[in-house]
């Protein structure tokens, strides 16, 4: 490790000792007065969702020399590289000046001080520049993309309670942006919750489940709407409530109310998301037969006998 | 324990909402903590289902298909 870091790190300095790097108000003149130079985006494609500069072009690192021959066909012409912060950029620099181009620069820590510095980047306007920002490390994963945090923020989950289970599963889906989140929960907070339901501390003692939990929600996550419902779900309300959501999250702790949440989901037909956990061992299924899969009650048809269930 | 299913749960969502990966539809996954094991079981449908199967008995929401105090607690 200590051997690549010191490689990579000589790498760099040799490449800035061949190649002007220019900072992002130099870059913003270059780019202002159009024309006098090309810009050249090196990033990922995954990369490209989180804004780049209008009228750049694409070179892909892996593809240098086929794309440059292409995409810059005039060796003497002005050029400014840049990628996410201004290392790999830096660093094709050199190599398009050892491929004859005699006028490359590359944009000081890259596309991300162009933004920090309030220049314009164009996106395909699904998210804002801020969500952009907040979303970055998850929006740059191909199986999730600017169009997958767009679904994940027009999300509508409905957590059934919020203690062991629904607490930490709450925390993250807030945290990485699900829009909506619906909290089922009669109880208050009793110190005994303390040492697993995580979304309530130690302050929290006597208040409403809902509502200290709504508070740590939009702590990690202003952006999320939280609906509360400060009451038992029951056969009278159950339904009413699931269809306003897409997804039931199962965070109860009796077989009374899993076999409701079972049968009301399948009614309204939402997936609805087992969780269990006792002692050491826990468990989690997705019963969803609108989506080919069975019900809990195809597992077992009727609640257990309440004596036989652990607490 | 609950930590550890929540998330799994969370991620279970996520996926669902993504329209991404394989989910826990027909399956069924246990945590053994303490061997440190996962261990994942496949469900079949089961025709003769009182909600889901070919007979559907359970049509709407009544009392008696849930027995016992119905609370929506924290497990």
């Amino acid at each position: 490790m200590g051997m690549h870091d010191q490689t990579l790190q000589e790498m760099i300095e040799q490449a800035r000792f061949w190649v002007q790097e220019i900072a992002v108000g130099e870059a913003y003149r270059l780019f202002k007065v159009g024309g006098q130079a090309t810009f050249v985006d090196m990033r990922e494609p995954e990369e490209l969702s989180l804004g780049y500069i209008k009228g750049s072009v694409f070179i892909r690192g892996d593809e240098l020399e086929m794309q440059a021959r292409h995409l810059l066909p005039d060796k003497g012409a002005p050029v400014v590289l840049y990628c996410g912060s201004g290392i790999r950029s830096l660093l094709t620099a050199q190599t398009l000046k050892e491929m004859g181009y005699s006028d490359v620069r590359t944009l000081a820590g890259g596309i991300e001080a162009w933004k920090a510095a309030g220049y314009e980047v164009v996106t395909n306007g699904l998210l804002t520049l801020e969500q952009l920002t907040h979303y970055s490390r998850q929006v740059i994963l191909r199986e999730i993309g600017v169009e997958g945090q767009r679904k994940l923020l027009d999300a509508k989950v409905l957590l059934v309670g919020a203690g062991g289970l629904g607490s930490p599963a709450a925390m993250y889906l807030a945290a990485s942006g699900v829009g909506t989140l619906g909290i089922v929960d009669f109880d208050r907070v009793d110190k005994t919750n303390l040492n697993r339901q995580i979304l309530h501390g130690y302050g929290d003692v006597g208040k409403l489940k809902v509502e200290s939990a709504e508070e740590s929600v939009n702590r990690l996550n202003p952006e999320v709407k939280v609906v509360t419902f400060k009451e038992k779900l029951l056969p009278q309300n159950a339904l009413a409530i699931i269809r306003e959501f897409d997804i039931v999250l199962d965070g109860s702790d009796n077989f009374p109310t899993k076999y409701l949440l079972n049968d009301a989901s399948f009614l309204a037909g939402k997936p609805y998301i087992f969780g269990a956990a006792v002692r050491f061992e826990g468990q989690a299924s997705v019963f969803y037969p609108k989506g080919g899969g069975p019900c809990l009650r195809c597992m077992m048809p009727t609640p257990p006998p309440e004596e036989l269930v652990p607490t | 324990m609950p930590g550890q299913i929540g998330l799994i749960q969370a991620t279970e969502a996520i996926k669902l909402i993504l329209g991404r990966g394989v989910p826990l539809i027909g399956r069924f996954l246990i945590y053994y903590a303490l061997d440190s094991d996962f261990k994942v079981f496949t469900l079949k449908k089961n025709e003769k289902c009182l909600l889901c199967g070919v007979d559907q008995a359970i049509t709407d929401l009544e009392e008696r298909n849930y027995r016992g105090q119905l609370l929506a607690c924290a497990a």
